[in-house]
């Protein structure tokens, strides 16, 4: 895995942006950890003070019809039914939030009624009717002290009312319909005033007013409310409310007069206003942040990217050969990095310079040395031309040494004949002027024939010599192509070799068989067959009391003619086997030997006969050279010919 | 690996939120702030304590019930108006209404929607034997009149006056046509017929004695308790002793509060047995005590026998099969009193108690 690689402007923006957005995250999980807990606090004690605050004022209006209602039993006793009854229809009518007054008898039945207007008609269906069985008679009657109703149907009205009772006196009770709509208008106006929604309920939980933007119970129920339950013992508590899926707190106050509760709800979490808006301010801020650090980075990377831009272009000029002004900024860093990069590209450049002189120094060095290498090593393969062909020559002139030596035995041996006839010759012209007998001719014809059969043979014999030696000569210094017979070119050399051989103690056998015949240079086969039998004399048998050579040759099965040539000499050491046709390879350096001779045995075989020449040896056991010739050598050019 | 497994968590956990969170709406329309609230509120009381024992046991299928609630204001208006915002909180099903009236007004806006208006006491003859989106857990005006005939008769009531309320006209009338078809048929007379409407500034002086003009054998109430009541106390006063008798729909505990010792002797049928000591009815009349402090009267005890019906038939309904062809399958359901069945269009059978108010409490009549 390669690391990515990333332009720096790229780079520093990224990591601004990573910057301030872990910045931003951070700060902002701050404070809303930290701040929302507070409102949610802050949210639940206001709400627990509305909801007490309604429930004091409801306290108050009703305890001025409490304190109206008492006033009113008190003046019961003092006054005639029909004063009292006056006094409850004047009460009824004037005083707002009471909506009907009933005397009625501790047996249940209305014996008196004050009625608001609206509901005079009435007067007849009411007195006289029976309320024994309403729960708030009941309350009054067994508790002996003033009582709140629940919500219930007005007898009168039918209408949801809440009523009130008071003794009045030992044999009456007196009961106020307290309209719900007064009681609720009243909260309805102070829930104006006062912002958080408000439930207010009844003893039993039914909903009798809701208000505000808060959970929509509707008509319902909700004595089964846990913070109901909590407090019902009527004791104020703040509580977190789940309504309709949602999160509410809540402040419950409790009315001990009606057994009424008040309950206040604010949304909780997100739902919040002040958390919501402390939330969106929050997200507002990382947003803008973002949006501050996207626009702005790209801006301040390019700030610093620059000059840093600048800087690689003029490293780049400069590395190109470029000469430019190296770029200052704002930067102190970068500025200190431009300067040092600029000597240091000065020193570069000394240097540089430096080197190119060195460069050209050596270059000039070189090539005159290089020079001196390549005429050395022209003299050199002169030198080396000149050795082969001086070679070649010597071989010759060891060749016309030894004929000579051969010639000179016949040639002396006709001479001594001859000159031994002429002898005779002169005896007999003596004796011819002293007497010439019979027996002196018969003698001079006995001497003169001796003497021309000696003289015959001898000269015979240098014939067959110089005309052996001819085919030789001719044919090594000449190179010519012909048809021939491998026997012959053997026999040949054998023959020119043989007064050489003659004088030392080892022997040259050959085994060729008539009839191998060959088109090809029968000069160079014989220069290779007599240098390999002079490699054997010189090297293998250097030291040695005996030694033979012998030649074999036969036809090959794929119709190439081999030649052993095998001696039982000292063999060749191991690690010179592999360079022996090389060369100057020689073991006798400074003795005589040149080192020329099988690296001339080997390219003849090679480059004119078109064959194959190989070395198979082992110190100790002999030496077996064979050749492998095609019995059609290839047309070679003249002069590649006449090189070797 | 960890990461994975944490993903997975993760994933399950939001499915399974999800699949928790999504609650069965279950809509109950009826007269929860007029006259007739005694009825609705009792209903509405027993669905509120159905379905919070419901989710107490977990819910139908790891689904809570969640209720919304309809004032009907014993106005077709009204009614309409909640009944479109109930059903626009898409609840599979609308408990109500209450009265005849409304059941009239809501049931077209119930099949357009096409969502299951069950309503567990409605009786009008209009509504039974139709193929509609209504399913009545009550019996009809028709079997409440006959049976009302028959025990009137019996008491040798032949000259009966009776008093109807207009406002609730789909169900008072078709009881009045039925009663004067079966009242007559046995050879009884209807000397008197008032109708009246039920409000504020309702004469109730005036109606009694138009009621108590043609001194009739008894009187009969075709009204809410709350009408029924006022009546009685204005009866009375004319007359201590002409035996007194009110619909079904009046049998309420209201009756008895509002109705004081006016309302004593006075006959009346109930479509449950108040009196039912088997431990599932005492177990459901406590559970109701403690949380409303009220008896159950029939409107809840109808209330609860509908909201066994629903809960069942919502847990055995198939992947989406209507819930009113599940509730018909799904039959008979173990009601508080008795075996809840349905015929195909949706209307079912109930027993019928006849009691009188004696001491300030209903008593059986043997």
């Amino acid at each position: 895995m390669t690391a990515r690689e990333w332009k720096l402007r790229s780079f520093i923006v990224a990591i601004m942006i990573v910057t301030t957005l872990i910045t931003v995250f951070l700060v902002s999980a701050a404070v809303l950890l930290l701040r929302i807990p507070v409102i949610e606090a802050e949210n639940q004690r206001e709400v627990q003070l509305h909801a007490n605050e309604y429930a004091a004022h409801v306290q108050v209006l009703l305890g001025g019809i409490e304190s109206r209602l008492d006033v009113l039993a008190n003046t019961h006793a003092r006054l005639s039914p029909s004063q009292f009854e006056a006094l409850l229809e004047q009460m009824a009518q004037g005083t707002r939030g009471i909506h009907a007054l009933y005397l009625v008898a501790r047996d249940g039945t209305v014996v008196a009624a004050g009625l608001g207007d609206n509901v005079e008609i009435f007067r007849g269906d009411i007195l006289g009717s029976d309320l024994s069985a309403t729960p708030l008679f009941r309350r009054v009657i067994d508790r002996g002290q003033r009582q709140w109703s629940d919500t219930y149907l007005s007898a009168l009205s039918g209408n949801l009312t809440v009523g009130l009772a008071t003794p009045a006196g030992p044999n009456h009770v007196l009961i106020g319909e307290v309209p719900l709509a007064s009681v609720l208008d009243t909260v309805k106006m102070l829930a104006r005033e006062y912002a958080p929604p408000l439930w207010v309920l009844d003893s039993r939980g039914e909903v009798m007013i809701e208000t505000g933007n808060g959970p929509r119970a509707g008509r319902s129920n909700l004595k089964g409310l846990p913070i109901l339950q909590a407090a019902g013992d009527g004791e104020a508590r703040t509580a977190d409310l789940e309504f309709g899926g949602k999160r509410y707190h809540a402040g419950v106050a409790y009315s001990e007069a009606l057994h009424w509760h008040f309950v206040t709800t604010t949304p909780a979490g997100l739902d919040n206003p002040r958390v919501l808006s402390t939330v969106l301010i929050v997200v507002a801020a990382f947003g803008i942040a973002i949006l501050v650090s996207i626009f702005l980075s790209p801006t301040w990377a390019q700030q610093l990217a620059a000059p840093l831009d600048r800087i690689v272009a003029q490293a780049r000029e400069t590395a190109q050969g470029g000469n430019g002004r190296w770029p200052r900024g704002r930067i102190a860093e970068l500025n200190a990095l431009s300067a040092d990069l600029e000597s240091m590209a000065g020193a570069l450049r000394e240097l540089n310079v430096e080197l190119e002189h060195r460069v050209e120094k050596r270059t000039q060095a070189l090539a005159e040395s290089n020079e001196s290498l390549s005429n050395t090593l022209a003299r050199l393969e002169q030198a080396q031309h000149e050795l082969v062909r001086a070679e070649k020559m010597a071989a010759l002139g060891g060749l016309v040494a030894g004929v000579a030596h051969e010639l000179n035995t016949p040639i002396g041996n006709g001479l001594m004949a001859v000159s031994t006839l002429s002898d005779q010759a002169r005896e007999f012209r003596r004796t011819m002027q002293e007497g010439l007998r019979r027996s002196d001719l018969e003698h001079l014809l006995g001497s003169v024939e001796q003497a021309t059969d000696i003289a015959a043979r001898n000269l015979s014999r240098a014939a067959d010599l110089v005309t052996s030696f001819k085919q030789v000569a001719v044919d090594q210094a000449s190179s010519q192509r012909r048809r021939f017979e491998l026997a012959e070119v053997v026999g040949e050399i054998a023959v020119t070799l043989g007064p050489s051989l003659k004088r030392t103690p080892y022997v040259l056998t050959t085994d060729v068989p008539a009839g191998l015949a060959l088109d090809s240079y029968p000069g160079p086969l014989g220069q290779t067959l007599a240098n390999l039998i002079n490699n054997a004399l010189l090297h293998a048998f250097d030291g040695r009391d005996a030694g033979h050579v012998h030649i074999a040759a036969r036809l090959a099965d794929d119709g190439m003619i081999e030649v052993d040539v095998t001696d039982d000499g000292k063999g060749i050491p191991a690690g010179l086997i592999g360079r022996i046709f090389d060369p100057f390879v020689t073991t006798r350096m400074g003795r005589g030997g040149t080192g020329l001779g099988l690296h001339i045995a080997y390219n003849a075989v090679t480059h004119v006969l078109g064959g194959s020449l190989q070395v198979d040896s082992a110190e100790g056991q002999g030496a077996h050279f064979r050749l492998r010739l095609p019995a059609v050598a290839p047309a070679a050019a003249a002069g590649d010919i006449h090189e070797v | 690996m960890r990461l994975r497994t944490l993903l997975t968590a993760l994933l399950a956990l939001l499915l399974a939120a999800c699949g928790a969170d999504e609650p069965i709406r279950i809509a109950f329309v009826g007269g929860l702030s007029e006259r007739t609230n005694d009825t609705g509120e009792s209903g509405r009381n027993a669905l509120i304590l159905a379905i919070e024992q419901r989710n107490a046991a977990g819910g139908i299928n790891s689904r809570p019930l969640e209720l919304v609630v309809g004032d009907d204001g014993q106005d077709p208006d009204t009614a309409r108006k909640a009944m479109s915002e109930l059903l626009a909180a898409k609840p599979e099903v609308v408990v109500g209404p209450y009265t005849s009236s409304m059941a009239a007004a809501v049931l077209p806006l119930a099949d357009s929607a096409g969502v299951v208006l069950l309503s567990p006491v409605i009786t009008a003859l209009d509504f039974a034997g139709k193929d509609d989106m209504l399913i009545r857990l009550n019996r009809t005006t028709r079997d409440n009149a006959r049976d009302y005939a028959r025990v009137l008769l019996a008491r040798g009531q032949k000259r009966l006056a009776v008093a109807y309320d207009v406002r609730n006209r789909a169900f008072t009338e078709s009881w009045l046509a039925e009663l004067a078809a079966a009242y007559e048929g046995q050879g009884g007379e209807l000397v008197a017929r008032v109708e009246f409407t039920s409000a504020a500034n309702t004469p109730f002086g005036e109606v009694a004695e138009r009621l108590q003009a043609p001194s009739p054998d008894g009187i009969l109430f075709i009204a809410a308790a709350v009408d029924v009541a006022r009546l009685a106390q204005q009866v009375r006063k004319l007359s201590a002793d002409t035996p007194l008798s009110a619909v079904e729909w009046a049998s309420t505990e209201q009756l008895l509060e509002l109705g004081g010792r006016a309302v004593e002797g006075m006959l009346l049928a109930q479509s449950h047995n108040r009196e039912d000591t088997s431990p599932r009815f005492v177990a459901f009349r406590d559970a109701f005590r403690a949380r409303f402090q009220r008896e159950p009267g029939y409107s809840a005890i109808a209330t609860y026998d509908a909201a066994i019906v629903l809960f069942d038939a919502l847990a055995k309904r198939g992947r989406g099969q209507p819930l009113k062809q599940a509730i018909l399958d799904n039959a008979p359901y173990p009601g508080l009193q008795h075996e809840i069945r349905f015929d195909r269009f949706g209307d079912s059978y109930r027993d019928i108690f006849f009691a009188e108010i004696r001491d300030g409490r209903f008593e059986l009549v043997r």
